[in-house]
């Protein structure tokens, strides 16, 4: 393989040698006129230089990459820009050319990245930082950052938790370091660090999800990056899950002001049905289910009376509740500088409007932005930033209860129809106790109004000619409102119409002052200090009301109700104070050294153990910048990094350690106060210790680029929510509990397979994580619920449960001990000595302890829903105008546990079945893997066991796409510059054994609560056509 | 260096030092909910602290009282078109571990801020925060007591041995993990606790009459007392305590038959709602009433959900009554009029005519009235040989309700055991539904012999409910009770 591309790359050698060869012919002058352009994007390219060789004369590009020079035949131009490669062009006879210049890969190393506070040359970075950039991302016009992240940064694992709009992700830096609620990475938008804490959908029962990041509109994005070490200390104590730095466009170097404009419309649909079974194979199971429980027939109409006129219907509710939605997305950016950069800017528009694929549902968005630069004077610069968004959703409930669509979807029994049949009504209440799907999606109202801006002003201050002085003043103030009203006619028994608004107002402030120093001793010497101050304020503002009572659906919002059932307001602060500094030092750009310091206090802990402190240190060595490296030419960057680090986490409540007393409401209208928080004065920072080894190299000329990191990650002191016996009087207190360890393997490859007319670039990313808890209190197991756990030496939030070994065909099989000579035999008995025999169609239980019982003593670690691997491959094709580019995306390994289908099957109530019941036991001698179905499931087959732990593992071709670039002819005489239209499809297939909706399942974003299905919105396949257009 | 320059330095000094000046601003406090530092400052807040038990026994018993009571006992039966198989296995004797119902939380809960109320109140006073308001002192103290002991003794009758916490959780590295107490510990706290809450004193009355029914008062604390010993089956003390009730003045019975009415409730069955006795539960803080848990729609919606177990059949509430219970009445005992309607829909605690389910779910929880004490009573006199005393009590109950009363002579020469009998089936007849049944049968060891027929019920070892799943899980220092094992 090697051989190839060094013969590919001197025969490329060769060929420019040829071009250079040819001897320039000089005839009479004419007027030659020139485009130049990016040879992958076709935007014509400002202010590229050109030269006629042998002669003094020279021109650059304009507005549009256009130049127009007086030359002779066979004139010799060479065309160089920064960043891209020179070309040197023998225009032979032609009056014009096109000309494209490539991306000079050997000037990678010089590109600049964020790495906190800062920007560094690729070539000079220490610490693992993984990047993307607004190329990259592009191709899923409606996604969220989140899911434009997905499968490109080797170490990152992003879990979008359903398919809803705006919904959140579980984002994991190198693994879960955490077992805190929000154990997500800090995310800084253009220096300032940003709200991402989720949000829920109300104070109803739901299972939805939402993230702040989806108030960003990925347009505006123009690079990503994500520190992944312990380098990633420069931001103290909110680092410990990595940190993930955002920068938006700006218009910096644009000399003429370029607008542009793209559109978008996509068509949703539901990617699988989840099967659920039909009306007569569902009259049947149920007549078993009862008879099995109470050995008479059910009297129940809807199931034995086929001919019933409201009963008499075959329904997939699915069909009903889904539908094809149409889904809308328009962006519109100007930017432009002046001749003399000393300004830029960058502003944007967007709109979004999607119809989410459940019926009845709605959801609109809305973003601006605006980036100016400014110098006000030879010595003093300024920057203002701020963006916009609002959203608008009108949707159903998610979740296992019964007003949620997406369950009653699949649980309501396929006899129902939705409207009478007689009248057309709409029947709320099936039966008169199962609320009717459609009738949620059309009664029931849950919405969500948000709007938000944040922003930040900074002022540079050049103090000397090497130091430079930085302030800046950050907010983000986010307002969002949801509201949740279930009207009468959708509650059976003696439930009340209900209403409830919740209003919460999130507010930060941020200052930072950094000084920033460079100096360069005897050209060898590189030096850079940073040293800085940092001070943030949160103010978060809830108002929380519940009415019930309300006499229609008319009035839905609580002045509807009768009574007001909960009125609070509830206003939390934190503030966080940080010192930090960095020295970077490097000899002659081969041996690389950083340092780097943090101070941080938080308000989140006592007077003792406020500070935290959180130093890093970091090394590289550019081998091939080694002269006796150099002969090996076909090697064009090689370097070692290392890196030690200690960073933090602070996710606890905000006044966690001083306990707390609130108002619960009254007793004989007195005043009630009850204890809701145990204090802990002794709470501090969870700390986490993580060494990183890097590779990054190079080969033929860039072609080849390849990273590998290794990494040891140790969490002390878990900070979190402890749950604890009833016995105390709570259900948690707050404390440092624990440790755990992440340690693995990354591996990114990026390779220019074909660059030839043919175009053909990959990137392949792989990570492993193996996650492992080391110690607990007592070191005993730790189960916050009865699907997840921790255990020493366990990977965090293993499933545990009973372990199936199949289903007795025979009464007769139930054989614990037989008594050798007499042949009398014990059974295996339910629960306790005294609990019933498993019989024929039972499930056959693995006894642990061997106690011919069957009870929690047999619990065991049943699954593990952390993934072997998960990575990403992205193929990209060009040839000529066309584009194609596909994206695979994978997670190997892990466990999934279908609550869903073990809600659906467990029967306490009456409703369908999953389609596995097709296969259930029903005769003694029957062979299978589905136990006898028997209402209300007295022998606890359907209890948390192996029987619902399914693989998750998926290979996913996530984005498939297919662009067209307008001919420069056509171009030129729409009067645009660039023009792209796209076909795309977001989700297309999804390669996997999961029998759920999608096996991309998170549940929450807690580490010792994941992998369960819930009954989450189900993840969409979007067919997106798209049009950019930039004038 | 130029003026200017200097200008910008001290600019960015003084920022810097502005900042670090802002090190207090880490020391933030919550001001919308009180913390451990500025709770217990003020004796109001104590106060508060005590309706917040009650606010949270208000959840506890809402309407888990009347599954723990009646749940799996003989007065009830399915409604067949329930929705709940939890219910079932109540009433199939099929308990297990996962229940929700086998849950001792929301009892801890009311004990814990017990713990804290007892401990604080002390530490105030020792302040001087209660000086000249001894009484109030007293009050908060007295009821602090009797809620523990109302809560260790509701919880042993159903799990047997406890884990005794008497000190609150205050700091979150205290010890967690408690181990049960055998029986005898738990019922030494629970006399504890009964006498400091007569020895603070709890008061008598309180200035409300609503408050005087639905807080713990000295009669409220007596009936306790009379229920703590018959379950213990120290008569004499039952007796004693008793009589302290039946001489107070606040309490007498409320009236159900007048001779001299015209009334026919056959025909016009909802005017039973106008008697004392039936607004006895739709209205509560009856005269009868000793204590009872107060909800209040008005209040923050609160309810009793006695809507969800009870009540007309074709709103799907778990229970319906059972057919044991309905051939216990006469036909001229009116109280069958008050339990149920003609489908065995249990209609006791709701209004016969013109009840709205949306916005009158909030009936009070009766936990003590007067006739429950006078049948208490009678049990005793029996258990003690004063077999004339005890049936001049039951027929005081009976004459009440319309029943015709037993004579001398339709009860000589039963044996002790059967005139318990009598006088359970009295209460059966008098308390159906309102949680009693389970606890009466298992205190007179009669439960098997009740219950076997119905559901199997055959060890006593199976008296006691499950340690819920959840919690054994979480306190390796619990065992299960042995029948569950």
């Amino acid at each position: 393989m090697k051989k190839i591309y060094l013969m590919a790359f001197m025969a490329l050698l060769s060929v420019l040698g040829a071009v250079a060869q040819v001897n320039s012919n000089q005839g009479p002058p004419f007027t030659f006129t020139g485009h130049v352009m990016d040879e992958k994007t076709g935007e014509g390219l400002i202010g590229v230089s050109v030269h006629v060789r042998g002669t003094n004369k020279g021109t650059s590009t304009d507005k549009n990459g256009d130049f127009s020079l007086q030359l002779n035949t066979g004139s010799v131009l060479t065309i160089g820009y920064v960043g891209y490669k020179n070309q040197t062009i023998t225009i032979g006879s032609h009056r014009s050319l096109e000309i494209k210049l490539g991306i000079d890969a050997q000037q990678l190393g010089e590109v600049t990245i964020n790495v906190g506070y800062g920007t560094q040359k690729v070539k000079e970075v220490t610490g693992a930082v993984g990047s993307i950039t607004a190329k990259q991302m592009d191709t899923h016009a409606l996604g969220d950052v989140n899911t434009s992240l997905q499968g490109k940064i080797a170490g990152l694992q992003i879990t979008s938790n359903s398919g809803e709009p705006g919904a959140g992700a579980t984002v994991r830096i190198r693994g879960a370091s955490s077992v805190n609620g929000s154990s997500q990475p800090l995310y800084i938008v253009d220096g300032v660090p940003i709200n991402s804490d989720s949000y829920g959908g109300g104070l109803v029962d739901d299972a939805s999800t939402f993230s702040p990041l989806a108030d960003i509109n990925p347009q505006d994005i123009e690079s990503i990056e994500v520190l992944k070490d312990g380098t990633a200390s420069i931001y103290g104590s909110r680092a410990s899950n990595g940190v993930i730095i955002i920068t938006t466009k700006s218009g910096k170097n644009v000399k003429k002001p370029e607008i542009a404009f793209s559109a978008n419309a996509s068509v949703a649909d539901i990617t699988r049905k989840v099967g659920v079974l039909n009306a007569t194979q569902f009259r049947s199971a149920f007549q078993d289910a009862v008879f099995n429980f109470t050995g008479a027939q059910t009297a129940k109409v809807s199931v034995i009376d086929s001919l019933h006129p409201y009963y008499s219907k075959d329904n997939n509710w699915q069909d009903i509740m889904y539908r094809s939605a149409l889904q809308y997305k328009a962006d519109v950016s100007v930017k432009g500088a002046s001749k003399d950069n000393n300004m830029n800017y960058f502003v944007s528009a967007g709109y979004k409007d999607i119809n989410p694929i459940i019926i009845d549902t709605r959801f609109k968005q809305t973003y601006a932005s605006a980036k100016v630069y400014y110098t006000v004077s030879k010595t003093i610069s300024g920057n203002t930033n701020f963006n916009i968004s609002t959203n608008d959703y009108n949707r159903v409930l998610t979740g296992l209860s019964n007003q949620s669509a997406i369950y009653q979807a699949l649980s309501t029994m396929p006899v129902y129809s939705p409207r009478d049949p007689v009248t057309g009504a709409l029947i709320p209440l099936l039966e008169g106790s199962k609320p009717n799907p459609v009738a949620i999606a059309d009664l029931a109202a849950n919405k969500i109004n948000r709007w938000r801006i944040f922003g930040n002003q900074d002022l540079r201050v050049k103090l000397a000619k090497d130091l430079e002085f930085k302030t800046t003043l950050g907010l983000d103030y986010s307002n969002t409102e949801e509201t949740n009203f279930t009207p009468q006619a959708l509650l059976p028994q003696g439930q009340i119409s209900s209403s409830y608004l919740t209003t919460g107002k999130s507010y930060s402030f941020i200052n930072e002052n950094t000084l920033s120093y460079k100096k360069n001793i005897a050209d060898n010497h590189h030096l850079t200090f940073l040293a800085g101050e940092s001070y943030q304020k949160f103010n978060d503002n809830n108002v929380n009301i519940v009415g019930k009572g309300l006499i229609d659906a008319t009035i839905t919002s609580i002045n509807g109700t009768s009574t007001v059932s909960l009125y609070n307001q509830n206003i939390e602060e934190h503030s966080l104070l940080s010192f930090f500094g960095r020295a970077n030092y490097d000899y002659k750009g081969r041996y690389l050294f950083s340092a780097i310091m943090r101070a941080d206090g938080s308000s989140r802990f006592g007077a003792d153990n406020r500070f935290g402190y959180f130093p890093s240190f970091s090394a590289g060595w550019r081998i091939s910048q080694e002269d006796w490296f150099k002969k090996l030419t076909f090697v064009s960057n090689a370097k070692i990094r290392g890196s030690f680090g200690v960073t933090g986490n602070q996710s606890i409540g905000n006044y966690a350690w001083q306990g707390s007393y609130y108002n619960v409401g009254t007793y004989l209208s007195n005043v009630a106060i009850v204890s809701n928080g145990v204090p802990n004065e002794s709470l501090k920072w969870e700390t986490t210790k993580q060494s990183n080894i890097g590779l990054d190299l190079a080969f033929l000329r860039d072609r080849i680029r390849f990273t590998a990191d290794a990494y040891l990650k140790r969490t002390t002191g878990l900070l979190f929510d402890v749950a604890v016996p009833g016995t105390t009087g709570y259900a948690t207190v707050p404390a440092n509990f624990g440790s755990l360890e992440n340690k693995g393997l990354e591996f990114t490859l990026a390779t220019t397979n074909i660059d030839k007319a043919l175009k053909w670039n990959s990137t392949f990313t792989f990570s492993l994580n193996r996650n492992k808890i080391l110690s607990l209190p007592g070191n005993q197991d730790y189960r916050p619920n009865i699907y997840n756990m921790a255990r020493v030496g366990q990977p965090a939030g293993v499933f545990y449960g009973l372990k199936a070994l199949g289903i007795y065909a025979y009464d007769s099989d139930n054989v614990y001990q037989k008594n050798a000579t007499t042949g009398a035999v014990t059974p295996y008995r339910q629960g306790s000595a005294n609990g019933a025999i498993y019989k024929g169609g039972d499930v056959k239980w693995e006894d642990v302890n061997g106690d011919g019982i069957i009870n929690d003593a047999d619990l065991q670690v049943i699954g593990n829903p952390n993934p072997d691997f998960t990575g990403g491959l992205q193929n990209e094709f060009s040839y000529g105008n066309f584009t194609l580019s596909a994206l695979l995306t994978y997670s190997i390994g892990n466990d999934v546990f279908n609550e869903v289908k073990r809600n659906l099957d467990a029967t306490p109530y009456d409703q369908n079945l999953s389609t596995d019941q097709l296969r259930r036991w029903r005769n003694q001698g029957d062979v299978t893997d589905v136990p006898r179905l028997v209402k209300t499931d007295p022998m606890l087959n359907y209890a948390i066991s192996s029987r619902f732990v399914e693989d998750g593992s998926y290979i996913r071709l996530q984005n498939l796409a297919l662009n067209y670039r307008i001919p420069r002819k056509v171009l030129t005489r729409l009067r645009m510059n660039n023009a792209n239209v796209g076909f795309s499809v977001v989700n297309l297939f999804t390669w996997g054994s999961y029998s759920g909706y999608d096996p991309e399942v998170s549940s929450s974003t807690n580490a010792l609560a994941v992998g369960v299905d819930r009954g989450s919105f189900p993840r969409t396949r979007t067919y997106n056509l798209s049009l950019n257009i930039s004038l | 260096m130029k003026l200017k320059d200097h200008k910008i330095y001290s600019l960015v000094l003084l920022a810097l030092f502005a900042m670090a000046g802002c090190k207090k601003t880490l020391q933030l406090d919550p001001t919308t909910s009180y913390s451990s530092s500025n709770f217990w400052s003020e004796t109001p807040q104590a106060t508060a602290a005590l309706y917040g038990a009650y606010n949270l026994l208000q959840g506890a018993m809402a309407p888990e009282s009347v599954l723990y009571g009646e749940g799996r006992a003989d007065n009830v039966v399915i409604n067949p078109l329930a929705l709940s198989s939890q219910t079932l296995n109540l009433l199939t004797n099929n308990l297990n571990s996962s229940l929700p119902i086998t849950s001792w939380n929301a009892y801890y809960q009311v004990v814990n801020q017990s713990n804290l109320i007892l401990q604080n109140t002390l530490t105030m006073k020792q302040k001087g925060l209660y000086l000249g308001k001894d009484a109030d002192y007293k009050s908060v103290r007295g009821q602090a007591y009797a809620l523990r002991a109302f809560c260790y003794f509701y919880m042993t009758r159903l799990w047997g041995k406890l884990s005794l916490v008497t000190e609150p959780l205050t700091d979150a590295n205290q010890q967690v993990n408690i181990a049960r107490s055998d029986t005898a510990a738990v019922y030494a706290r629970i006399q504890a606790d009964l006498d400091s809450a007569a020895i603070a004193p709890v008061p008598a009355t309180y200035t409300t009459a609503s408050a005087t029914r639905a807080q713990f008062t000295m009669g409220a604390l007596n009936a306790l007392y009379t229920d703590f010993y018959m379950w213990r089956h120290q008569y004499q003390n039952a007796l004693a305590s008793s009589q302290k009730i039946l001489t107070n003045s606040t309490y007498s019975l409320t009236a159900l038959y007048s001779a001299s009415s015209t009334i026919d409730y056959n025909v016009t069955p909802a005017l039973i709602d106008n008697t004392a006795y039936a607004q006895m539960f739709t209205k509560g803080f009856s005269s009868e009433s000793i204590f009872e848990i107060d909800y209040n729609f008005a209040e923050r919606a609160t309810r009793s959900f006695l809507i969800t177990v009870y009540g007309d059949l074709g709103f799907q509430p778990f229970f319906k009554a059972s057919g044991y219970l309905s051939s216990k009445f006469t036909s001229t005992d009116l109280r069958s009029k008050i339990n149920f309607d003609t489908n065995s829909g249990i209609v006791k605690f709701f209004e016969k005519s013109g009840f709205d389910r949306s916005t009158q779910d909030d009936k009070n929880i009766i936990i003590y009235r007067l006739a429950d004490i006078i049948l208490l009573r009678a049990e005793a006199l029996n258990k003690t040989g004063d077999v004339a005393g005890a049936m001049t009590l039951v027929n005081q109950i009976r004459a009440r309700a319309g029943a015709t009363v037993y004579t001398a002579a339709s009860y000589a020469g039963l044996s002790t055991d059967q005139i318990e009998d009598l006088i359970l089936d009295e209460r059966d007849r008098e308390l159906c539904f309102e949680g009693k049944r389970w606890f009466d049968l298992v205190r007179t060891g009669k439960a098997i012999k009740v219950m076997q027929p119905i559901n199997g019920l055959s060890q006593t070892a199976n008296y006691l409910w499950p340690i819920s799943l959840t919690e054994i899980r979480l306190n390796p220092l619990l065992d299960q009770n042995s029948y569950y094992q």
